[in-house]
Order: C-alpha cells, then sequence, then structure tokens
C-alpha cells in the first residue's frame, strides 16, 4: 500500500514492524519476513539518516527504534498505522503477533 | 579568509566553512555538540560540526572543496590539516515538532556563522536528556544556560507539550 512512497516493499514491511513492535534490529525482521538482512540494513541506514530511527548497540546487536525528536513522527506513524489496519488479517496473524510479554528466565515453554 | 591548519579552533573553522557555503549562496547552520563548544568557550570540546542546509550534496561538496574538504563515506566531510569533521545531518531544524526560524548570527574577521541561539542550544541538549537520559546533554544545557540568557518561558512551554515538566523542573533547579 505505501511500498511505492517509502520506496520499496522491505520498506513498508520494516515500518509496519517497528509500528507494532516500537523497536527491533535487522537479522529478526529478515527473519520474519524473510528479506534479504541486507536489504533490510540498508533500510535502516537510510531511515537512520532521513531522523525517523535512532539507534543503540545493545551487546553487539544494533538496536533501531523511533526517533522521539523526529519533527513529522507524530504524522508519519499516523499514516502507517492507518495503512497497517488496512492488511489482510491473515497477513497481521503471520507476521505481527508475536509474543513480546517478558518471560521469566528458565521458565518452560 | 583564514587558511585551515592544525590549529584552527572549531569555532574558526565554523566561522570558514559557513562563510563558504554563503558565498555560495548555500544557506546553513550549526547545531548540536558544536554550538555547546562555542557558547562554553570550549568547556565542552566537541569534534564534529553539525550543519544543517537544504542545499544538494552536490553543491555543498563543490563548494567545500573550494577550501579543501573532501566528502567521505556518508554525510561527513574532512579536511586533512583538521581534526574536526564537518557533517550535515538530515533537516529540517526543530525542536519537538516545531520548527526553528530563529537563529544567531556571529560575524568575525574569520567569517560568518549562523547557529542555534542559546536558547534553542538549552533545548536541543535537553531533548537528548528528555528522551534519552543522557547525562552528558544535560551538563551542557546547564553549561550554556549557566552563560548566557536564556528564554525558559520558552523552554517551560516545550517541555509541558512533551511532558517532561518534572526533568524541567530539575534543570531549574540545577541552574538557579
Amino acid at each position: 500500500m505505501l511500498e511505492k512512497l517509502f520506496g520499496s516493499k522491505s520498506a513498508e514491511m520494516l515500518f509496519y514492524f517497528m509500528l507494532v513492535y516500537e523497536k527491533g534490529y535487522a537479522r529478526k525482521i529478515s527473519e520474519v519476513f524473510g528479506i534479504s538482512l541486507n536489504s533490510i540494513q540498508k533500510q535502516f541506514l537510510k531511515f537512520e539518516e532521513a531522523g525517523i530511527f535512532v539507534s543503540f548497540l545493545e551487546g553487539r546487536t544494533r538496536v533501531f527504534q523511533w526517533n522521539p525528536r523526529y519533527p513529522f513522527l507524530i504524522e508519519l506513524k499516523a499514516l502507517i498505522r492507518k495503512s497497517y489496519e488496512y492488511l489482510p488479517d491473515s497477513e497481521i496473524e503471520k507476521y505481527f503477533k508475536s509474543r513480546t510479554r517478558p518471560r521469566r528466565t528458565g521458565k518452560p515453554l | 579568509m583564514k587558511k585551515i591548519s592544525k590549529q584552527t579552533s572549531l569555532k574558526e573553522l565554523a566561522l570558514i566553512v559557513c562563510d563558504c557555503l554563503k558565498q555560495d549562496k548555500i544557506d546553513a547552520v550549526l547545531t548540536g555538540g558544536a554550538v555547546v563548544s562555542i557558547y562554553t568557550s570550549n568547556k565542552y570540546q566537541s569534534f564534529d560540526l553539525d550543519f544543517i542546509s537544504y542545499a544538494s550534496s552536490e553543491k555543498i561538496t563543490a563548494s567545500l572543496a573550494k577550501i579543501g574538504f573532501k566528502k567521505m563515506k556518508g554525510r561527513y566531510y574532512c579536511h586533512s590539516q583538521s581534526d574536526f569533521f564537518v557533517e550535515f545531518p538530515s533537516g529540517p531544524i526543530s525542536i519537538g515538532n516545531k520548527p526553528i526560524k530563529k537563529f544567531n548570527e556571529i560575524s568575525t574577521e574569520d567569517g560568518f556563522l549562523k547557529l542555534l541561539t542559546p536558547t534553542h542550544c538549552v533545548m536541543d541538549r535537553l531533548a537528548a536528556y528528555y528522551y534519552w537520559n543522557d547525562q552528558e546533554s544535560f551538563d551542557q544545557a546547564i553549561m550554556v544556560a549557566r552563560n548566557y540568557e536564556i528564554d525558559i518561558e520558552e523552554i517551560k512551554a516545550w517541555s509541558e507539550e512533551e511532558q517532561m515538566v518534572v526533568k524541567f523542573d530539575f534543570f531549574l533547579k540545577n541552574i538557579a
């Protein structure tokens, strides 16, 4: 839906992922969507350069999150949210229903 | 125009760069840590000069080449005779979701420089403290606020909009 606006399908999916989970790293997102790691990394770097995301090192992993200082953040997220609502339920079930609540260390699955 | 050497200070370099861009009709505003360096007379030393400009990368590269800067990977420019980096982060110039249109200007024999006002410099540093608890940025905001007359009401109104009243009060206590 926003593929043309954002430049690619991977960019669109990246934004949906970040909308739902608030933060993420390239390897995880590439695994979730089956998109090449290189492609996701490039998108992250592009949007970091644009000021939309910021990143921090957590251990050896570069974790990206929304940049709260990006002046169009509210409007951009509103656009992505609206587009997300148009996704078929099957897509939402498939990609955006991962567990996000904590899991105590050592707890059996 | 003064020649760039190892002895050129951050402020002198900022003046030279901004002046060079201005001569090529490129509007650029110095933001970030370099502004703190200038307002605190280097009590805090930054090594990169972040300019925000709406000019194309090609125009900026051509202009800065005249004073010896080379474009590196990304948005960085470096000079063989200087340890400082010049960077052009994406615009717009804003604090929170409000555009900034009022700037400070400095003119000396070294050139011309457009930069954030002391009030906006303090807000820029406080933003990093508000969103990421960055203590270094908080200390820098305090340093600038103690050195210059700043518009506390503007900072207070912005802090309220950002729902950061508790952190703003802490800042206020520290500059008293």
